[in-house]
């Protein structure tokens, strides 16, 4: 019998279903999973003055920053993810975020759009592998880890629950990035749908994926949005040009790693198109895959054979 | 004066007289520097060895040496959060190798504090040990004499007395806010099963302590004695005896320590302070309320609030404060830097404590053992709490009124 386990975290709602065992053993290992996402929410909480995030932002400009193996193997994971989608993800775009008004403020002006430019860039974040530290080289520079923490968080709780030998999960994050142990039983894998569109008005089937000891992320210009110049504004920052990106309606990842889905799902929203630099072991699920399958299959066969 | 300026002016000046008679640092709201680096070791990477690994890291001047855990799993796991540090699988071993260390935080099991502690102290640490400091009498008032006669600096991880918003509510309470205390209630809610997931069943007594009822000081000592505390560190005094119930309502899995517990904690004056924890449901979650004929503070560790009678008298600022809805009460938020958030005009928003109140406690120690500044909350204290929350427990677990004799709190 299944049980199913939540907590609220990340501005979100994780939750966790177990089998495979007895309750009184699955649910112990559940929450322990679960209490590391409520510390990485803790830690990496950039709206929270006491995170560990926030300490890094206030004193790492002009002193390097001793950083345990976690930090810092997260920020170099920012770091790759940021060379290779071409600039499309970057955790430092919060200047620019709060200056287009998508941390619920107000929308500022061309000034102070203008002024939060030169605080971006991940040139600007020096991470130093030997002594493991990061040093901003410019001031002004704030790491905003929301495109990959809660990632971060669901690949540290599935491994949680390997250590405590649990053998068949499902865990997501806000639904927009799940991660699978193994498969239910007698499955070949735990099906997800992909909710392509924010109006659920689409006649077609919605997609339809089997996971099976590897995580999907979906990233979509839905949700936040902003009024600029009579025009409604998705929360997807182009830290390329600055501006809120020409996005498509999706873009979904599969990968063995959630923290690689969650962030390379909202750089292939900014971006389009997969980079010929995105990594082998990256598989996108764009708009165009979701015609092409949808045209040739009435079933989503095909999406499952994209899977793995 | 336009009829904003004057707005503004008074909401400022009203918060400013307040906050200048009951807060008068604001130290609390910047980040911690130490004078000098200070290196520590953490023993016992559990949760809450993480948790204080966590706020260390974030104070300029800590340098986190060592760590150390019995448990490999998690001795691996804590080691990864902790930059640069040298894992340990015994205290002893620590103590005998990482020579540098000054402090020790000792986040173990209960039961094995007291001795973590005072070989520490014989080696010469500053120790900060988690409360409840110990699950028997007899070790408490041992680690609280040891604490005594030590050179170095000792204290009890009780966070009432370091929390800002505690600090500042504290003053309420002790001026005529509150007026006559009629009662008092507190609660420890959560939804857990209280069991750590074991990998062999070898370990699983090991990693379960807190269900082992030889080991486990029950709700009442483990949750309890921060509660406590926060009455002893208002009032000034300690209770007499204690009478409770608990039971098992949801976690039947075969346990014997009660997953709900209610209790009644009097004093010599009558008042009564009546507590309830629970691990079957979170409504709540922790927090303490004092009940005064002029008005009730609330307290929830990272927020609290004044809710005032009808009747009570109107001391000015209190106008002008940031105020909260809860059902059919307004509350009034008490802000600890709330001069600092009049003067950015942010005072409306009410926000909470920056940092978890754990980060107070830890700097609390850190400023003694570097500027000798005074320990905020002794191991004596932390004894009487942690000794209030075992005879809880006894009273729970045996069904009797459990006197509280003042000698066995004795001690400073």
């Amino acid at each position: 019998m299944p049980i199913t386990l939540a907590t609220n975290a990340m501005g979100t709602r994780f939750e966790l279903v177990l089998a495979g065992a007895a309750p009184e053993k699955l649910r112990p290992a559940g929450e322990a999973a679960l209490h590391e996402i409520e510390e990485c929410h803790h830690r990496f909480n950039l709206f929270d003055p006491g995170s560990w995030l926030n300490s890094i932002n206030r004193r790492a400009t002009g002193e390097a920053i001793a950083l345990d193996d976690e930090t810092f193997d997260l920020l170099t994971m920012c770091q790759q993810v940021h060379e290779a989608s071409e600039g499309a993800f970057d955790v430092t775009v919060a200047p620019l975020m709060q200056a287009w008004g998508f941390h619920g403020n107000i929308h500022g002006d061309e000034q102070a759009i203008l002024a939060a430019q030169k605080m971006v860039g991940m040139q600007h974040v020096h991470l130093d592998a030997s002594a493991k530290t990061v040093r901003f080289t410019h001031p002004g520079i704030t790491l905003d880890l929301g495109g990959i923490a809660k990632g971060f968080a669901i690949d540290i709780a599935i491994q949680v629950l390997r250590d405590c030998g649990v053998q068949c999960a499902l865990l997501h994050g806000g639904t927009s990035t799940v991660a699978a142990i193994a498969a239910p039983p007698d499955e070949d894998g735990w099906r997800v749908t992909l909710r392509t569109s924010a109006d659920n008005s689409s006649n077609q089937p919605a997609p339809v994926v089997c996971l099976k000891d590897n995580a999907m992320s979906i990233s979509a210009p839905h949700g936040r949005t902003i009024q600029s110049d009579g025009k409604t504004l998705g929360h997807v920052l182009d830290p390329r040009t600055h501006r809120p990106a020409a996005c498509g309606p999706f873009a979904a990842v599969i990968a063995d790693s959630a923290c690689l889905t969650d962030a390379w799902s909202t750089a292939l929203l900014v971006l389009g198109e997969a980079p010929q630099t995105i990594p082998d072991t990256i598989h996108t699920i764009l708009p165009e895959t979701i015609a092409d399958t949808t045209s040739n299959h009435s079933t989503p066969t095909r999406l499952e054979a994209i899977c793995r | 004066m336009s009829e904003t300026d004057r707005r503004t002016f008074l909401k400022q000046a009203g918060t400013a007289m307040a906050a200048v008679s009951i807060l008068p640092s604001l130290a609390f709201a910047a980040d911690l520097e130490l004078n000098k680096e200070l290196p520590v070791a953490i023993i016992g990477m559990g949760r809450q060895g993480r948790a204080i690994a966590g706020e260390l890291q974030k104070i300029k001047g800590v340098k986190i040496v060592g760590v150390c855990d019995i448990d490999s799993g998690r001795l691996r796991s804590g080691a990864r959060r902790v930059a640069g540090v040298t894992p340990y699988e015994t205290h002893s071993k620590l103590l005998a190798e990482a020579k540098d260390v000054s402090a020790v935080f000792i986040a173990t099991p209960t039961h094995t504090h007291r001795a973590i502690a005072e070989d520490a102290i014989a080696a010469g640490k500053h120790v900060y040990c988690e409360a409840p400091i110990a699950s028997t009498v007899e070790d408490c008032q041992a680690m609280a004499t040891a604490a005594r006669n030590a050179s170095t600096v000792c204290v009890a991880g009780l966070l009432g007395r370091s929390n800002p918003i505690y600090q500042l509510a504290r003053t309420f309470y002790r001026s005529n806010s509150v007026r006559e205390l009629i009662t008092m209630r507190a609660q420890a809610n959560e939804k857990t099963t209280w069991r750590n997931p074991a990998p062999t069943p070898e370990r699983e007594r090991a990693l379960n302590w807190r269900l082992d009822p030889e080991l486990s000081i029950g709700l009442a000592g483990e949750l309890g004695t921060h509660q406590f505390d926060v009455f002893h560190y208002y009032r000034d005094e300690y209770p007499v005896s204690v009478t409770g119930l608990g039971s098992i309502q949801l976690h039947k899995d075969g346990r014997k320590v009660d997953d709900t517990i209610n209790a009644l904690i009097s004093y010599a004056d009558g008042t009564v302070l009546d507590y309830g924890a629970t691990l079957g449901n979170s409504h709540g979650g922790t927090h303490e309320v004092f009940y005064g004929s002029n008005a009730a503070i609330q307290l929830a560790w990272t927020h609290g609030w004044m809710f005032k009678e009808a009747d009570a008298p109107t001391q000015g600022w209190e106008v002008y404060a940031n105020r909260q809805r809860f059902h059919n009460e307004e509350g009034i938020t008490l802000i600890a830097d709330a001069t600092q958030l009049a003067s950015q005009g942010k005072l409306e928003s009410g926000v909470g404590l920056p940092n978890p109140s754990l980060y107070y406690g830890i700097a609390d120690f850190l400023k003694s053992v570097t500027e000798s500044e005074p320990v905020v909350t002794s191991m004596a204290e932390g004894a009487r709490a942690t000794i209030v929350g075992i005879l809880t427990n006894q009273a729970i677990v045996t069904g009797q009124t459990v006197k509280i004799d003042p000698a066995m709190l004795a001690g400073e």
